[in-house]
């Protein structure tokens, strides 16, 4: 088990594309850390990187304490899962699972031992002689990573592992895959664009976009303190409001009305940012609230979420289910103080 | 050029212009006519012929008919007197060298065996090594290129390429001039029989003027076969610590397997029926004939039907287990979807 350090690390691929920009990150030893942006942000390509598939244009990538940037995949003592599984069509699932060891000249009772291990942690017992396409999705996708637990490698990369299942097989696997991490104790770098996996699985998270990296911190300091705009806006669903207003003195002027900040700004136009579930029926103390015109209501079972427009800006709030509510109709909606965000307008860089 | 010809013979002309079509139609609406008539539970049964009807009899007319009568004639002599397989016999005769058995072994040893190996070793061999290249797309056209040249003027262009000057005169063909070059003797690539007279060399000669001609086929299909598989496959591969020549080895060669069995057993039928590089360049001498050759010469060189007739069947026996083989590799891909 390794730590893994990208350091002002950049990619260009040959038509000039910058994919990675001065990516700076470090994966702690034993740490499930995610990296989530939207397609073409550059968090497979990073990944990548670190598996030695692509090569890197500028900076270094340590694993542990040894340089890796020149190193061919076979000597990184990594092991990868992948989007499509990756898996050997002509091979059995044993063979599957004992290729990576194989190819290292372990020794063919050790190959035997940790490959039924492995096949026992996953419950691949029944299926090691079965080619994969007689697997269904979800088993295909044990078989992948079985490949890697059996190789036990310094490091686990996973590019969208899930995104290839069903809705409810992804559930199940994101916690087994949890469960996995925990009982390995291993390294796990973990590439997605769905932000809930990337919220229920990582210890930390690595929020990309367009080869930037915009933030890296807890899941919880990440939905509660986003950098800037961008991660604000990509974390959380339905997305944050972003309204626009003018500030004066402590005093932000929105086109529906006033709120007031708790210490000043300093900027003079910014975005302020309410979340959907700070902005509830209930009342709150020391602000007057607004007046919500409803366009659409959406009820889930346990919320149900209000869009409409307040003065000239688009809102969504989360009421009470049993709230009834049809379009047309006027809220007064209160916000939670404790919950504010402030973006400078022209950066997008979060000052509150 | 003169067209009057035809304006003679407008009857005809009318005939296949007009005739045939209406045959045609009137056969399928005078069918179908007579079908509605018949009871309902009939129908599903005759209705399939009627359509199929045309094509059989075409097939049988031009494929079945003439290959019975060739089995017919086979077993005949040229006045059409039955005499068993006698003429079989005199083609197995003098076995190696008598009757048609330098044929049979060039088609069976060399040209079936080194034939299909080169063209099939080559064409992966291209397919593979212009896979990752800029200017792929331009080999491949250029490798591509001799599919388009008839065997008649593929032979003439070798021959070229193997003239044989006696040694001190100037060499005109492009390989013995490479060979006097580096002060050699000139070689006769198309008379040498080496070794020992058992006729290899020249025999090879002609298999690989032949193999050039082919090899853009294999590789454009071995090409395909190579794109088809997943590049994050080769990735998984290289990340479990395979080298490129074992990921060659190991995952590249058995997933192409299906496709070079198909292209194999479609070259080792090109083999046995291969004809026209022989003619043009040996004329079937000096130890190169093939069976397909023979049988040419035979009918229309010494007009001895019955014994053309044997050879065409003896080659038409070559060719049966590889289509029967080619057939259940086919059902068995199509059980594996």
């Amino acid at each position: 088990m390794a730590s893994v350090t990208y350091e002002h690390v950049t990619k260009r691929f040959a038509g000039g594309t910058l994919a990675v920009n001065d990516f700076n990150l470090e994966v702690k030893d034993t740490e499930f850390m995610v990296l989530v942006g939207p397609s073409g942000c550059g968090k497979s390509t990073a990944l990548r990187m670190l598996a030695g598939l692509e090569e890197v244009t500028e900076g270094e990538i340590r694993i542990g304490d040894k340089i890796v940037n020149e190193m061919p995949p076979r000597d990184r003592d990594i092991a990868m899962v992948f989007q499509s599984y990756a898996l050997y069509p002509h091979m059995t699932v044993f063979d599957n699972l004992a290729f990576g060891l194989k190819m290292r000249g372990t020794p063919k009772t050790d190959i035997e031992r940790r490959v039924n291990t492995a096949a026992n942690i996953l419950e691949l017992g029944p299926l090691l002689r079965r080619k994969p396409r007689q697997l269904s999705g979800g088993q295909r996708q044990r078989v992948a990573l079985g490949r890697a637990i059996v190789r036990e490698p310094q490091a686990f990369l996973l590019d969208e592992p899930l995104s290839n299942l069903d809705a409810k097989l992804r559930v199940q696997t994101r916690i087994e895959l949890q469960k996995q991490h925990r009982a390995l104790h291993a390294t796990f770098i973990y590439v997605t664009h769905d932000q809930v996996e990337a919220m229920t699985m990582g210890d930390r998270i690595a929020v990309m976009k367009d080869g930037v990296l915009q933030q890296v911190a807890p899941p919880r300091e990440i939905y509660d303190q986003p950098a800037n705009m961008y991660v604000a806006g990509f974390i959380g669903s339905p997305t944050m409001n972003f309204i626009p207003v003018t500030v004066q003195g402590k005093t932000a002027k929105a086109s529906g009305f006033d709120i007031e900040l708790p210490t000043a700004a300093g900027v003079e136009k910014g975005v302020l940012g309410i979340r959907p579930e700070a902005l509830t029926e209930h009342p709150t103390d020391g602000h007057p609230g607004m007046d919500l015109k409803v366009e659409v209501s959406e009820v889930l079972g346990a919320d149900q979420f209000l869009y409409g427009v307040v003065g000239a800006d688009t809102i969504t709030a989360r009421v009470d289910p049993n709230l009834k509510v049809s379009p047309g109709d006027r809220l007064r909606l209160g916000v939670d103080m404790r919950r504010l965000h402030l973006f400078d307008g022209p950066t997008g860089r979060a000052i509150l | 050029m003169d067209f009057s010809i035809l304006l003679q013979d407008i009857p005809t002309l009318l005939v296949v212009i007009i005739g045939v079509p209406a045959v045609l139609v009137a056969y399928i609406v005078g069918g179908e006519y007579l079908i509605r008539r018949l009871p309902d539970e009939n129908r599903p049964q005759v209705r399939p012929w009627l359509w199929v009807g045309p094509a059989l009899v075409i097939v049988g007319g031009i494929l079945l008919l003439p290959a019975i009568a060739t089995v017919i004639q086979s077993v005949q002599d040229n006045h059409g007197n039955f005499v068993g397989l006698q003429n079989y016999a005199t083609q197995l005769a003098d076995f190696p060298s008598g009757g048609s058995w330098i044929a049979i072994r060039n088609n069976v040893l060399i040209w079936l065996i080194f034939y299909t190996l080169f063209v099939l070793a080559f064409g992966l061999a291209l397919a593979v090594l212009f896979d990752r290249v800029g200017y792929e797309t331009l080999v491949k056209t250029l490798i591509f290129m001799p599919m388009a040249i008839s065997s008649v003027a593929l032979g003439v262009i070798w021959k070229f390429m193997y003239w044989y000057q006696p040694a001190g005169a100037s060499q005109t063909g492009t390989l013995n001039a490479f060979v006097t070059f580096f002060h050699h003797e000139p070689v006769a690539w198309l008379q040498d029989q080496w070794p020992n007279g058992i006729g290899i060399l020249d025999n090879l000669a002609v298999v690989t003027a032949a193999t050039w001609g082919i090899v853009g086929f294999s590789m454009v299909i071995l090409s395909a076969a190579l794109k088809g598989i997943p590049g994050e496959l080769l990735e998984a591969a290289r990340v479990d610590g395979a080298g490129e020549l074992t990921i060659f080895r190991r995952v590249i060669f058995p997933l192409m397997m299906p496709t070079i069995v198909v292209v194999g057993t479609t070259l080792v039928i090109f083999a046995l029926k291969i004809f026209g590089e022989v003619y043009v360049m040996t004329n079937g001498n000096y130890n190169t004939d093939v069976l397909a050759l023979r049988m040419f010469n035979l009918l229309y060189l010494s007009h001895n039907n019955a014994a053309a007739s044997a050879v065409a069947i003896i080659l038409l026996i070559a060719v049966i287990p590889v289509l029967i083989f080619n057939l259940r590799q086919f059902r068995a891909v199509e059980a594996r979807r």
